[in-house]
């Protein structure tokens, strides 16, 4: 079995090597094949499809996810986008001149887009009410908000008219205070382009223009929200186009990171222009397999940089110590694959996931890695061998002098620090079951942006910050409907949950009292609003609204037990933030299984590379190192209830991989001699690359969305981590044999 | 034997009526001058030619049509295509606000006169206004018109009791239905005189026909100049370019809907399917004017008169009868076919052609090819529309499904589309029930008219011929006219008699098959009889109304 091992490392070695040498002795063809497929590659990425919304994003066969498609048809939901103007502050509304000057704006905006499928304003909500004009009875449907603007003149207070939407059945109109803001929704028709999925942002800029240049205008001073499932989706995409910054922000830095490290920046643009070349190849790719672009993808770039900046800076240490660029590509490929190896084995556990975002992660930062270390090993020699006096990319005397990272700072850490520090794998057990996956949809983004502060608005204002489809499945009586809906609301944490409900029984009952109306009245004026079709399908079966005022994961996941007990198989909810949340529960699910299998195919790896190396006797401490910087941010994670999301949750899986890299480069340095001389010949190139990759991780911070920000930290903090176990705490490790 | 006695007693009683009759004709002779203007010389007005009416070219229409497609890409379609008060211009408002208030003809007439007058001054940005004073201005005419028709209606009894009557209906609908509103000020513009239409009534037909032909047709003329210049859009100082709305206030009057400022109903988006149909709409009014225009009407009020008597005689015959035993008799004929025709020709001079009439016949044409046209560009760019726009067809052409009004506009392509000198106006129309072809070619038909209309009138009628294969049949061992020549026939069988009409006596049977009859409508035809059956199948194929209403008073 052994020997089998070895033969297969020795056979594979062998191969790569051949594979490496050829095609440098081959340049000119390698380059014209690179240069083929690149350029091929290039033309296939206008084909990705982009997918933001919680169906897309979930897939197909997601059966909440699914349902959105069918709930949006049905109730004719469309995609939203809902703007709240509110007066500025101080201020309890808008001057009857303002109202009138953005009524007629309104009016405009609305017929301005064939895609629009209906809108409501606040202008727009209407009462039937018995009035005598002239001594004659009559029965007007009167405007709520009843605005004279030949004459300038609003009828009533805008206090009357807020107390008047107070008493209605709807939650959109409802304000905790007396202030008059002024609500407009536009629904768009099935807006699915190929590009977008379900959703066509176009249609939002043009909104948005109009919004800009015309009612802002109107009045400047107005506070202007929005805060629709279709804004929700548009502010995501702005995160995606957010993202070619970021990444910019992480080529800036890793040119300027390298050439303060090796002296020059041609050691920058190499690096830079080689993990461009790997991103055309791997969005390239996705476009011509249809492989969708979502919000993990726009960390893709950034993931790859991070985990392909190893091979370069081992490589790019070996020219610093004043070998020949050939001679440190030669030394470091085979290393290199292997860490490489380990990498992607780490990137394909993600496929173990459930969810395909994650999946989809997973794979193609897989492939990216090994494209990455083609391209470096394979491409760039090939590259470079057309420049005769080409020495290398470092030049010592311009690099940064470490000389305070001499032998002596890589000096092993006293062996009873490394017993003490293995207390981290069982206290990170202890919290992994624990952890917090509480999340929210809105929560993808921080505080301060603008659909965050909109929701906080809506909440304090309206007390609460989305709505989910109590369906009902069954034609029922209205009583029946009502007294379903009434013992949900009235169980204890429902109603700790629920804010508001709106129910086509309680808006007919307002209109017939409204309007004096009689039952056939009632049930007449309801079926021609624009409200019946919102509540009613074309079976006649309902739905009521229930106004969440918390959308996380547990307190939906919660309302949804609850829903399933009382309604006794004649009702269920739906709707994006259910979709969103039976999403998010996979997220422990993918979490576990990632880590579990990355943990197997690393550790498989790293024992192969041991035992053929005939180290066997170290895997125990190359596995602990290798571990410990994982596991010890998942201790950490769980003691400070930092909630996990999908983006979040595949940190473990990354790190398992990223960190078995040190053991490896190592090992390699190590061949014939023991681990430690590995550890003293590359043990400050590992310093380095780690740091490198720890501060790169920080670029993330520049990230639109908040879960990429503290995925950077987790990332910065299990990197840096990581390099302590792999460096010192294995030094410790590897003393556990030794009687000293 | 009985029988015989009541003949006697009905003949003596007939006799009698019409002596009384007769003598209540005198009588009234005494209070009423009736006026038969059958040999006053007909209206004479030099048609207009096409390059005169100023109106675009057929290309300049399809050109114009590409407007639809711009404005599908800027507006939503169906119940998402709100209209609201604040899309209203303030002139248009202003507008509104006056023509609602006016509470007399005088003022509705000053009204829109004076915006009539300072159209060209609108600003491009009351385009809204330009588009309601361009159709309403049809109005200005029609001052005092049913004053003015009066003595002309006078002349024929029966026409008059149902003007009156139906006038009357409308002015008391009128203070029922739309009390207080402007409504009623429009109503005493068209039925009161004012100062300057004193001695302007129209004493002949021929003065009504040159009122159309020189005053209202003018101002079609110039309605659908107006229309087809105008951009349907209020462009604002901007540039930007806002949807046309019209309010129905003016309709229904400042009372009407419930003042919100999107009351259902009131306001409505005009588009150029309301521009495209409008034109459609005001070429067939010109055409119908034009076809006035062509021939003698004089004489058709009197033709009326004489067969309303005919009638008023039928019926004081029957109430005579009303005493006599049995269902049926031989005395009572009805007016038939035969004899109405008989009368109709005795106006030698009615319905013939004018001097000018061949060239107002081919103008008529032109406006039947202008209406086809706009329809057609309507319906083609409305149709993959929901079910919203489908009501734009005016229901004068169609009432029917998607795939009825698209057979029906291929019809009125086939037969109107023709255009210009030396293009055959030949082309099949196919029934829709039986699938049976027709060829018809009304471009030529109106490009050389017939000479006088009466020669479309049939020219042979049946007796009984129809019946008489019963005969043949066992159990009718004997059927005989109860009276030589009558329509009422005995069957006996062994002396078990009865007695049954035959409604198809006195049909007709044959028409006038030349150039001069329906030669040139129908260039096929196998025979005088196979008129009839043009008929059949044009009255089966779709869109071939407005073709059928005008020739089946001939026809039959």
């Amino acid at each position: 079995m052994k020997k089998a091992l070895e033969n297969i490392y020795h056979w594979l070695n062998a191969f790569l090597m051949n594979a490496v040498i050829l095609c440098w002795k081959n340049s000119r063809l390698t380059l014209l094949i690179f240069t083929v497929i690149s350029i091929f590659l290039l033309g296939n990425i206008s084909k990705m499809k982009i997918v933001f919304s919680a169906e897309d994003l979930a897939g197909q066969g997601f059966p909440s996810a699914d349902e959105i498609k069918i709930l949006k048809k049905k109730y004719q939901d469309g995609v939203t986008s809902l703007l709240i103007v509110a007066p500025p502050v101080g201020q309890d509304a808008f001057t009857p001149n303002e109202l009138c000057a953005i009524r007629k704006w309104y009016s405009f905006a609305r017929i301005s887009m064939p895609e629009i499928q209906s809108t409501v304003s606040t202008f727009d909500f209407k009462l039937p009410r018995r009035v005598t004009e002239d001594g004659q009875n009559k029965l007007r449907i009167k405007s709520i908000v009843d605005l004279d603007c030949e004459e300038k003149i609003l009828k009533q207070t805008p206090a009357a008219i807020q107390r008047e939407f107070n008493a209605s059945p709807f939650a959109l109109i409802q304000e905790k205070g007396n202030q008059l803001s002024l609500l407009f929704q536009f629904t768009f028709k099935d807006s699915t382009t190929s590009k977008f999925g379900s959703f066509d942002p176009a249609l939002f800029n043009k909104l948005r223009s109009n919004v800009e240049s015309n009612l802002k205008t109107i009045v400047p001073k107005a506070r202007f929200s929005y805060i629709g499932q279709g804004d929700y989706q548009w502010y995501i995409l702005e995160g995606f186009k957010y993202s070619k910054y970021v990444n910019l922000g992480m080529i800036l830095f890793m040119l300027i990171g390298l050439r303060i490290c090796f002296g020059t920046w041609l050691s920058g643009i190499l690096f830079t222009g080689s993990l461009l070349l790997s991103a055309i190849w791997v969005f390239g790719l996705k476009g011509l397999t249809n492989s969708s672009f979502d919000v993990l993808s726009t960390g893709l770039i950034l993931i790859l940089g991070i985990s392909s900046l190893e091979d370069f800076t081992f490589t790019s240490f070996e020219q610093l110590k004043g070998a020949h660029w050939k001679k440190s590509f030669l030394r470091l490929a085979i290393p290199s694959f292997y860490t490489s190896l380990t990498t992607i084995l780490g990137f394909l556990s993600l496929c173990t996931s459930d969810v395909e975002a994650v999946r989809r992660m997973g794979l193609w930062a897989a492939l990216g890695s090994f494209v990455e270390w083609i391209i470096i090993f394979l491409l760039l020699p090939s590259v470079l061998q057309q420049f005769k006096n080409f020495k290398g990319w470092t030049q010592k005397s311009k690099s940064w002098k470490m000389t305070f990272l001499s032998n002596s700072a890589i000096k092993p850490f006293p062996k009873i620090f490394s017993k003490i520090s293995l207390i981290v794998y069982p206290l990170a057990l202890l919290v992994f079951f624990k952890l917090n996956y509480n999340e929210a949809p809105h929560r993808v983004f921080p505080e301060k942006q603008e659909y965050s502060q909109g929701l906080k608005y809506l909440e304090s204002t309206k007390g609460w910050i989305g709505s989910v489809s109590l369906i009902y499945d069954k034609k029922l009586s209205e009583l029946e409907m009502e007294k379903i809906l009434d013992d949900i609301i009235h169980e204890p944490y429902a109603s700790t949950l629920i804010s508001h409900t709106e129910s086509p029984w309680k808006i007919k009952r307002w209109l017939r009292k409204q309007g004096d109306l009689d039952e056939i009245e009632g049930q007449t004026f309801f079926a021609i609003s624009r409200f019946h079709d919102q509540f009613n399908d074309e079976e006649d079966k309902a739905r009521a609204l229930l106004y969440l005022k918390d959308t996380s994961v547990v307190p939906v996941e919660t309302l949804k037990k609850i829903v399933e007990m009382k309604c006794h198989g004649l009702c269920h909810i739906g709707g994006e933030i259910v979709a969103y949340s039976d999403f998010a529960g996979l997220v422990p699910k993918t979490l576990i299984d990632s880590l579990l299998v990355s943990l197997v195919l690393v550790s498989l790896v790293i024992a192969f590379l041991a035992i053929a190396q005939k180290k066997e006797k170290h895997i125990p401490a190359l596995l602990l190192s290798s571990f410990w910087g994982a596991f010890f941010v998942i201790m950490l994670m769980g003691h400070l209830h930092l909630t996990l999301d999908f983006w979040k949750s595949i940190f473990a899986s990354i790190l398992v991989g990223l960190t078995g890299d040190n053991a490896i480069q190592y090992l390699f340095a190590s061949e014939r001699k023991e681990i430690n001389s590995g550890i003293e010949s590359r043990g400050v190139a590992s310093i380095i690359t780690n740091v490198l990759m720890a501060l790169t991780s920080l670029v993330y911070l520049g990230s639109y969305f908040s879960s990429p920000k503290m995925f950077g930290v987790i990332l910065c903090t299990g990197l840096l981590a990581s390099l302590f176990g792999d460096l010192w705490l294995f030094q410790g490790f590897l003393s556990f044999n030794s009687k000293k | 034997m009985a029988y015989k006695k009541n003949r006697q007693l009905l003949n003596t009683l007939t006799l009698a009526t019409l002596t009384v009759l007769s003598f209540s004709a005198v009588a009234a002779q005494k209070k009423f001058v009736f006026k038969d203007n059958s040999n006053v010389m007909a209206q004479n007005i030099p048609a207009p030619s096409e390059a005169e009416l100023g109106f675009l070219t057929d290309k300049d229409v399809v050109a114009l049509a590409e407007n639809f497609k711009a404005e599908s890409k800027r507006r939503p379609a169906g119940t998402a295509l709100v209209a609201t008060e604040d899309m209203l211009s303030k002139e248009y408002v202003e507008f509104r606000n006056k023509i609602i208030k006016a509470n007399t003809g005088v003022e509705f007439y000053d009204i829109l006169k004076s915006y009539d007058a300072k159209y060209d001054q609108i600003p491009a940005s009351a385009n809204d206004l330009k588009f309601t004073i361009a159709r309403m201005a049809a109005w200005l005419p029609m001052k005092g018109i049913i004053w003015r028709m009066t003595p002309m209606v006078h002349q024929v009894a029966t026409t008059q009791q149902a003007i009156l009557a139906t006038l009357k209906n409308v002015a008391e609908q009128v203070k029922i239905n739309e009390p207080g509103s402007h409504v009623e000020a429009q109503m005493l513009y068209l039925s009161m005189p004012t100062e300057d239409l004193v001695g302007k009534q129209f004493n002949s037909e021929s003065d009504f026909i040159t009122f159309l032909a020189n005053e209202v047709y003018p101002g079609l003329k110039k309605t659908v100049q107006r229309i087809e210049a105008l951009k349907m859009a209020n462009i604002q100082k901007s540039g930007e370019e806002t949807p046309i709305v019209f309010d129905g206030k003016i309709r229904f009057g400042e009372n009407a809907f419930n003042g919100n400022y999107d009351d259902y109903d009131r306001f409505k988006v005009m588009g150029e399917a309301e521009r495209f149909s409008a034109l459609s709409r005001i070429q067939r009014r010109m055409y119908n004017i034009a076809t006035l225009a062509a021939y003698n009407w004089n004489g058709h009020l009197a033709l009326k008169r004489e067969i309303g008597r005919m009638y008023g005689i039928g019926v004081a015959e029957s109430a005579l009868f009303d005493a006599l035993p049995g269902d049926d008799n031989v005395y009572l004929k009805g007016v038939s076919r035969a004899q109405r025709v008989a009368v109709i020709k005795k106006y030698k001079n009615l319905y013939t052609l004018t001097s000018s009439g061949k060239s107002w016949m081919a103008l008529a044409y032109y406006h039947l090819h202008k209406s086809g046209l706009y329809l057609e560009e309507t319906w083609k760019n409305i149709k993959n529309n929901d079910a919203h726009y489908v009501a734009q067809i005016d229901p004068e052409v169609f009432l029917a499904r998607k795939e009825q009004v698209e057979t029906g506009i291929m019809n009125i392509k086939k037969l109107t589309g023709p255009y210009g000198a030396g293009v055959n106006g030949k082309t099949r129309i196919n029934g829709a029930l039986s699938g049976d072809e027709l060829v018809v070619d009304l471009k030529g038909f109106y490009e050389n008219p017939p000479r006088d209309l009466k020669n479309l009138l049939p020219t042979a009628f049946s007796g009984n011929e129809d019946i008489n294969v019963l005969k043949k049949t066992p159990q009718y061992a004997t059927i005989r006219e109860l009276k030589a020549g009558s329509d009422v026939l005995e069957v006996n069988w062994s002396g078990k008699k009865t007695s049954f009409r035959n409604y198809l006596n006195g049909r007709a049977t044959s028409w006038n098959s030349s150039a001069e009859g329906y030669g040139r409508l129908f260039p096929n035809l196998k025979s005088a009889s196979d008129v009839a059956n043009a008929m059949r199948i044009l009255n089966e194929a779709r869109g071939t109304r407005i073709l059928t209403n005008g020739l089946t008073l001939f026809v039959r």
